[in-house]
């Protein structure tokens, strides 16, 4: 699949088959994140698989934004402690948030390719996944990625056009006349 | 622990996790909580011993499933969602009120 086609067809699926997700296609997924670009290329990432039953039941119960009943959960956490150590306070604070968001962009695209659905959750209570998951302090649970293969088809929800989103050289000054993609 | 304990934690910790989560989301995250809580409900009940599978039930739960991501896409379709959901369920209890 080609990158452009990925991105404007991905959708977030809220509603999985009970199939296993193949753990070939599980790794590449992994890998994928993997080669998502870092601030400083510090790599704050930690990808922790949810496969258990009752793990992800428990993840379930303490994540009201995951919907449907996946098959695997990813849970993307940040090494705040790496970050701090190897890119100081704005590491720690901001980049190791936006490093795990372009890793699950990567994630999400890849599923996607390989024909599977995802969807990227930040409602959850992180206490609790931080006590379910056994993080210690230093491990940030950032977000968490639901797999598996879709049972829905969505439709593309609204997208903000292009026209009001973009600006020529300074602000206010469109770089769209007019009749722009939507 | 007993079925029905296991059944309550399990809702319990949803509405706990929703309750401190709504502080810091959307506004209408709250009132999609509350409606995805009557989805769960509905799927954890026939873990209960002694519950009498409903039909009317399982649709109610799925049609909540369906409409409840609308909250991504407009208050208005929400809304309209919403007012389904609550006209559904009336008939449902008018039903059950004249068994």
């Amino acid at each position: 699949m080609e990158v452009l086609e990925a991105i404007r067809s991905r959708r977030s699926i809220r509603r999985f088959k009970p199939d296993p997700v193949p753990e070939r296609l599980l790794l590449e997924i992994l890998d994928a994140g993997r080669w998502a670009p870092s601030g400083g290329n510090i790599q704050p990432w930690l990808f922790i698989v949810v496969k258990d039953f009752k793990t992800l039941k428990l993840v379930k119960m303490f994540s009201p934004g995951l919907f449907g009943d996946p098959p695997v959960v990813v849970a993307i956490c940040s090494d705040r402690k790496r970050a701090r150590e190897v890119g100081g306070k704005l590491a720690e604070e901001y980049l190791s948030i936006v490093d795990c968001a372009m890793a699950a962009q990567n994630m999400m695209l890849a599923a996607h390719a390989l024909g599977l659905g995802s969807c990227i959750i930040k409602s959850f209570s992180a206490q609790a996944i931080r006590k379910v998951l056994k993080l210690p302090e230093h491990i940030e649970p950032e977000l968490l990625l639901s797999l598996g293969y879709p049972d829905e088809q969505p439709q593309p929800p609204p997208r903000r056009p292009l026209e009001e989103i973009t600006f020529l050289d300074q602000y206010g000054e469109p770089l769209l006349k007019g009749g722009g993609e939507g | 622990m007993s079925q029905v304990n296991k059944v309550f934690i399990e809702f319990i910790a949803f509405l706990a996790a929703s309750a401190r989560n709504c502080l810091d989301e959307p506004p209408l995250y709250g009132s999609l909580r509350l409606a995805d809580a009557i989805s769960r409900l509905i799927k954890l009940a026939p873990q209960i011993p002694g519950y009498v599978d409903d039909p009317s039930l399982k649709e109610l739960a799925d049609f909540i499933d369906r409409g409840k991501v609308t909250v991504m896409k407009s208050r208005e379709e929400y809304a309209k969602f919403l007012d389904q959901l609550v006209e559904k369920t009336a008939e449902l209890a008018m039903k059950t009120s004249s068994e």
